[in-house]
């Protein structure tokens, strides 16, 4: 970047007269030199990220839960944990300091670019046609065409128009001037192409608004669990269910999963609208609104009758939190301060027994374990193990920023096509009755003399 | 045909062995049909691995990148083609000997993997978008290579020409610069199709998961290494170091999060 085109887009900015500091900032900005810092230093952080164990994102925001989590991870880094922690090594990407490097880039780039933008609109739009004398002596790649005198002087227009019109054959775009008899030009091919880099840049800004728009207008909720037959009410304003009728998973023989559906109906106004099998790779979308199928467990339905043979509590339970050995989950029985603790060994079936333990605050009242249609007391209650059923778990998304960010993400990659695969190739030339003098310049890596040769050979022939 | 695949790949080691051999043999006696026989035996030994990617594809029913050793296999048919295609640019074979090397240790590796086919998780199951994710990569990660084999021999020849037998420096960063235009799109589109994958099977586009991260650092660098030089006039040394340490991340995003890191890649992984 020369020294022009870092201060084009000061002259007429009323925020100059007064504002030194602005200046300064803004030259920082505009440093091409800070991009490739930030680029590298986001890369840099970003790959530490990779490499230190990450605090799972649903309990960054709990302290007493992260605490947990730290002492889990003292093992494992020693004494380096309050560093990192200080540092906020274990959440990395979404520390301040690292979205402030973001950020950062974001505005590097948008300066970076307004301020090239009179440097990039300049050659394409209105380029210099005139150059100095000297550059027809001196540019490495260069020409001097011989005017024939075919039967008198040929007017420099007619050569002139011949000319054009063979550099036009190849694609050319020209610009001429006449002065005193002289006709300057300036002729170039894939010009307009510089205009990549803006496509490119402001593809990245149109990438962060969207980025930004998902966290503003949008939700997510990773950890929604419906056991079959139940329905749940979307949240965050949203005015409708979603019923997931049943789940299934099969298995391969070494037990790995094969293929896992729920069955979802949507119920919107009390009507259902929408129904639909989801897989992994087959969300349901309602509203804006989708439902990813993301996992899944056992949710025993028990029958539990109090002394008076009245049945108390009859449902659907889902065991979704473990320890790796077994499901757990609890019924809160209503009307009274007790709960019912139901726990099935990881892997278990209906063959399995299901454990129950009754618990009044932290005291234990009684417990057993029920196979499947059997049916115990257990402290003053009858309590029937009556089917195993599933529960899905799904992630549930609104994210109304996704078509903005597929946008950006189409503009970045074509706007790269450009940048790379179409360099611009420049000619200068200047006419006069006895010569033309022809001057070229390509960009980086574009083989340009045979090209020019060829455009020469042309020109000689008019 | 998983047989017949793994016969193909046997094959194409020893093609890919012997090529390398004729490729030192070519640049120490400078010997043309030496070189032209290199030429040849390196495409045989891509072919040899072109069916045995395909039979594996035939045998197992869907694209060679289920686990480690089919995808090590399929990043050393990357490089093989991207390589071939550069020596045509290329007035000189000799990049062969430095990035032949990389697609046989890639295969000796895998030859360290279990082959058997195994069962697809439902997340891998039918996927056309998966399938365009990984091939896209392995031609990227192929560009990367050639680009680092050049940057290697440019750092050793940026000061004059020490090694007579290797390219001069201008055409080794006329090689560099031509493969990192090709990476650096192609790996963009594996980016933003891996984001699309996300979106549709878990429902976001992006989440830092280490594989992404690795992806994105490694496009990052190379990204560095276009602006450095077009930009900031830091060409030369800096750049071609730029594209070391590209490679190298080029590898750890290849290995480093399958086999060191977990995460919803690591599916990919030994395990
Ligand atoms: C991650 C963000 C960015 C991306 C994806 C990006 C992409 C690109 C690409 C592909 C090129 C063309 C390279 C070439 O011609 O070899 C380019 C050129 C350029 N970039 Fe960036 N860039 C980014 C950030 C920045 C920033 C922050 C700055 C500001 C300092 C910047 C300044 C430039 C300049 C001045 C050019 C040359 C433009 C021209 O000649 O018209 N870039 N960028």
């Amino acid at each position: 970047m020369t020294a022009s085109d870092r201060t084009s887009r000061r002259v007429e900015t009323p925020t100059e007269v007064q504002s030194d500091p602005f200046d300064s900032l803004w030259r920082f900005f505009s440093s091409t030199k800070l991009a490739i810092v930030l680029i590298l230093a986001i890369a840099f952080v970003s790959f530490l990220g990779a490499f230190i164990i990450q605090a799972p994102g649903s309990i960054a925001n709990d302290p007493i839960e992260y605490g947990r989590w730290l002492s889990t991870i003292r093992g494992r880094y020693g004494a380096i944990t309050d560093i990192y922690n200080v540092l906020g090594l274990f959440n990395v990407y979404n520390v301040f300091w690292f979205k402030s490097l973001l950020v950062l880039l974001i505005f590097n780039t948008i300066i970076c670019t307004v301020n090239r933008l009179p440097a990039l609109w300049g050659p394409v739009f209105s380029p210099r046609v005139r150059v100095n004398e000297s550059m027809f002596r001196s540019a490495p790649i260069r020409a001097n065409v011989k005017l024939k005198q075919r039967g008198g002087a040929r007017p420099t227009k007619d050569v002139a128009e011949a000319a054009f019109a063979a550099l036009a054959d190849r694609r050319y775009k020209v610009f001429s001037e006449e002065e005193a008899g002289v006709k300057h030009f300036y002729a170039d091919r894939y010009g307009i192409f510089k205009l990549g880099t803006l496509v490119t840049h402001l593809s990245l800004v149109i990438l962060m608004v969207g980025a930004v728009m998902g966290g503003l207008m949008g939700f997510s909720d990773d950890n929604v669990i419906i056991p079959e037959g139940k329905a749940y009410q979307v949240p965050f304003g949203e005015n409708f269910l979603v019923r997931a009728d049943q789940f299934k998973a099969e298995f391969y023989q070494d037990g790995r999963p094969k293929d896992y559906w729920s069955d979802l109906v949507v119920i919107d106004g009390g009507k259902e609208v929408a129904k639909q099998r989801i897989r992994v790779n087959e969300p349901l979308e309602y509203k804006g609104v989708r439902f990813h199928q993301s996992f899944y467990g056992p949710a025993p339905v028990v029958e539990v009758k109090d002394k008076q043979g009245k049945v108390v509590f009859s449902d659907i339970t889902p065991l979704a939190s473990g320890n790796g050995s077994s499901n757990v989950g609890w019924i809160d029985l209503p009307g009274t301060d007790l709960t019912f603790l139901l726990a099935l060994n990881a892997g278990g079936d209906a063959t399995s027994p299901l454990a129950v333990q009754i618990y009044k605050g932290q005291v234990p009242l009684g417990r057993d374990a029920l196979k499947v249609n059997e049916t115990k007391s257990i402290g003053d209650y009858q309590v029937t193990y009556k089917a195993l059923k599933q529960f899905t778990g799904l992630r549930v998304v609104k994210d109304p920023g996704v078509p903005v960010v597929w946008l950006a993400c189409a503009l970045l990659v074509l706007g790269i096509c450009i940048t790379l695969y179409f360099p611009r190739r420049r000619i200068w030339g200047r006419i006069t009755q006895q010569e033309i003098l022809l001057a070229g310049s390509a960009d980086k890596m574009v083989n340009f003399r045979p090209e020019f040769d060829k455009l020469v050979e042309a020109i000689r022939k008019v | 045909m998983e047989k017949m695949s793994l016969y193909m790949v046997t094959s194409s080691f020893i093609s890919l062995a012997v090529a390398a051999l004729l490729y030192i043999w070519h640049t120490a006696t400078k010997n043309e049909d030496v070189g032209k026989s290199a030429t040849i035996i390196a495409w045989l030994g891509g072919a040899f691995l072109t069916f045995g990617l395909v039979s594996r594809t035939i045998a197992s029913g869907h694209g060679p990148f289920s686990n480690m050793y089919e995808y090590s296999v399929s990043f050393a048919w990357g490089i093989v083609v991207s390589y071939v295609a550069f020596e045509r640019q290329l007035k000189s074979k000799s990049l062969g000997v430095l990035v032949l090397p990389i697609a046989l240790l890639l295969l000796l590796y895998s030859s360290t993997l279990p082959a058997d086919i195994e069962p697809l998780v439902p997340a891998l199951q039918n996927n056309l978008l998966l399938t365009i994710h990984v091939a896209v990569a392995i031609f990227a990660y192929g560009m990367f290579s050639v680009s680092f084999g050049s940057a290697v021999m440019y750092l050793i020849q940026a000061d004059g020409q020490k090694v007579s037998w290797m390219p001069d420096a201008n055409t080794l960063d006329d090689v560099s610069y031509k493969s990192v235009i090709l990476g650096v799109p192609l790996f963009a589109l594996v980016i933003i199709l891996g984001a699309v994958w996300g979106n549709v099977a878990w429902g976001r586009y992006w989440g830092w998961d280490p594989k992404e991260t690795a992806s994105l650092v490694t496009w990052l660098i190379y990204l560095g290494y276009l602006h450095a030089r077009s930009v900031s006039g830091w060409k030369g040394k800096p750049s071609a170091v730029l594209l070391v340490i590209g490679f190298v991340a080029t590898l750890f995003t290849f290995f480093g999060v399958n086999l060191f890191l977990s995460g919803l890649h690591s599916y990919a992984g030994l395990g």
